[in-house]
């Protein structure tokens, strides 16, 4: 069993939509006083995820691609533990890094150093980890020059490119990144890119989503694409990506 | 700016306020005890009562940015904002003990009750905080509803005034708050005075005890799916 990574087993996220929970304690009084009436419950029940079963095994990046709203975003949350699923169970076999944001928990009136610490500390870092890896991700980040002002008196720049640093030294063996490709310009997304790679290619289990088919190419093994909650295409990036890919061309008559 | 020094600033100042008020102006009977003693002991429990809940009760909607990236147990948020009173309620009782000194009090065997009394006090405390943080985050009214309720029960504990104020008919009614009795318990273990009834203490605790449990039960059903209501 060791060379599975993640196991997921009939996972199903199901969302209530329209007005059935009460977000008022006063309505919530009022109707068990009886003092107005309970709202006709017009739900519609949306499955954000529609009975998923796959495997990943250990060292596969795998990619997710798909339209928005098909469940992408929310398979990586319930993996990550931000919310239960409604049914079914998944299983992770290894420490997890989450990377759904870059620069969660960043406090403006912490210095560079700080925040480091503090990031680090909100991915999963143990503190010797961080503290090893201090000049290396401070060297990384380019703004050794800043590193001990506060962060409020960053450009938006400067801290995502620290912000960036510090999850691109995560030591987790499995890996979920959510749209966390850098900007900053050229040269840091290209450092960016090449620090990916390696991360991807040390041996470490990645599941990546994005919108940016060239990256996903470029470093995944293997491809799910999801629709409305179901895997509808599992194989090699090329081919799924290329269904994917014609599927977003507009019909000819 | 000042800090850790507010923890001591803060009952101080309402204790020199009180003072004037209810002990040179309507000149309550404290039952022997210094009237600033007497407000000061209760003042630094009601301070962290009122800074957890109103602090802890609506931290999971502070800290949803956070909730919704990354994973860890979403007790620690509130839990932490507890953590955070005690240790302000250590220093004001630091300064409690001093004051007692100074005032050429003694502290009696009975002082050993104290810890006990607080953890128990404490248990109250993070239930309540517990139940509120989690309804916090379904309900949004309740919040705007928490200053009024810390306001009357501020007023319904014995801090400023001793309970035996309070008229024959409706003092079953007011010991049904536990806060009386933790309070007056805390006076009796550090300053003397009388000790609560058994009955009183008994349920006192066990409301306290209910609280905590059912607060815990309950943070720990709606956990999970925290993050889908937030």
């Amino acid at each position: 069993m060791n060379n599975i990574a993640i196991q997921v087993n009939q996972l199903t996220k199901k969302y209530r939509l329209g007005e059935i929970h009460e977000d008022s304690f006063k309505k919530l009084l009022g109707h068990w006083l009886g003092l107005s009436p309970a709202p006709k419950s017009i739900s519609k029940d949306f499955y954000a995820l529609n009975n998923i079963s796959f495997q990943v095994k250990r060292g596969e990046v795998l990619g997710i691609v798909g339209h928005n709203g098909a469940g992408k975003s929310t398979l990586l949350k319930v993996l990550a533990r931000i919310t239960d699923p409604t049914s079914g169970h998944a299983h992770i076999y290894g420490r997890v890094g989450t990377l759904l944001e870059i620069g969660t928990g960043f406090h403006p009136d912490l210095n560079g150093i700080e925040n480091i610490f503090l990031n680090g500390a909100i991915l999963g870092m143990h503190h010797y980890e961080i503290r090893q890896q201090l000049d290396e991700i401070i060297a990384f980040s380019g703004i050794e020059k800043f590193i001990y002002t506060p962060v409020k008196h960053y450009s938006s720049g400067m801290m995502m490119r620290l912000a960036f640093s510090v999850a691109a030294h995560l030591q987790a063996d499995i890996i979920f990144l959510d749209e966390v490709w850098g900007t900053g310009d050229q040269e840091f997304s290209r450092k960016s890119m090449a620090k990916m790679k390696s991360i991807v290619n040390s041996g470490r289990t990645v599941m990546v989503i994005s919108h940016n088919l060239d990256i996903m190419q470029e470093l995944c093994t293997r491809c799910l694409w999801m629709e409305q909650g179901k895997i509808i295409l599992d194989g090699l990036p090329q081919s799924v990506i290329d269904s994917y890919q014609r599927s977003l061309l507009p019909e000819s008559a | 700016m000042l800090g850790g020094l507010w923890s001591i600033i803060q009952p101080l100042s309402m204790m020199l306020i009180f003072s004037l008020v209810f002990s040179h102006i309507f000149r309550v009977e404290t039952g022997g005890i210094s009237y600033p003693l007497f407000s000061y002991s209760a003042l630094i429990i009601w301070q962290a009562v009122s800074r957890m809940l109103m602090q802890g009760g609506t931290s999971l909607t502070e800290y949803a940015p956070m909730l919704s990236k990354i994973y860890f147990p979403r007790v620690l948020v509130p839990l932490a904002i507890i953590v955070g009173g005690c240790v302000d309620f250590l220093i004001a009782f630091v300064i409690l003990l001093g004051m007692i000194l100074f005032y050429g009090g003694s502290l009696s065997v009975t002082v050993l009750w104290v810890p006990l009394i607080l953890l128990i006090c404490l248990s109250l405390i993070i239930g309540l905080t517990l139940w509120f943080s989690a309804l916090d985050v379904q309900f949004r009214d309740i919040r705007a509803a928490l200053p009024f309720l810390l306001q009357v029960w501020m007023f319904a504990t014995p801090i400023m005034y001793p309970a035996t104020i309070i008229p024959e008919k409706l003092q079953e009614l007011y010991y049904l708050n536990p806060l009386v009795t933790h309070v007056e318990l805390f006076r009796w273990a550090l300053l003397g005075g009388k000790l609560p009834s058994v009955f009183h203490i008994g349920i006192a605790a066990a409301l306290s005890l209910f609280i905590f449990l059912s607060g815990l039960l309950f943070f720990n059903k709606i956990e999970g799916t925290l993050v889908d209501r937030v």
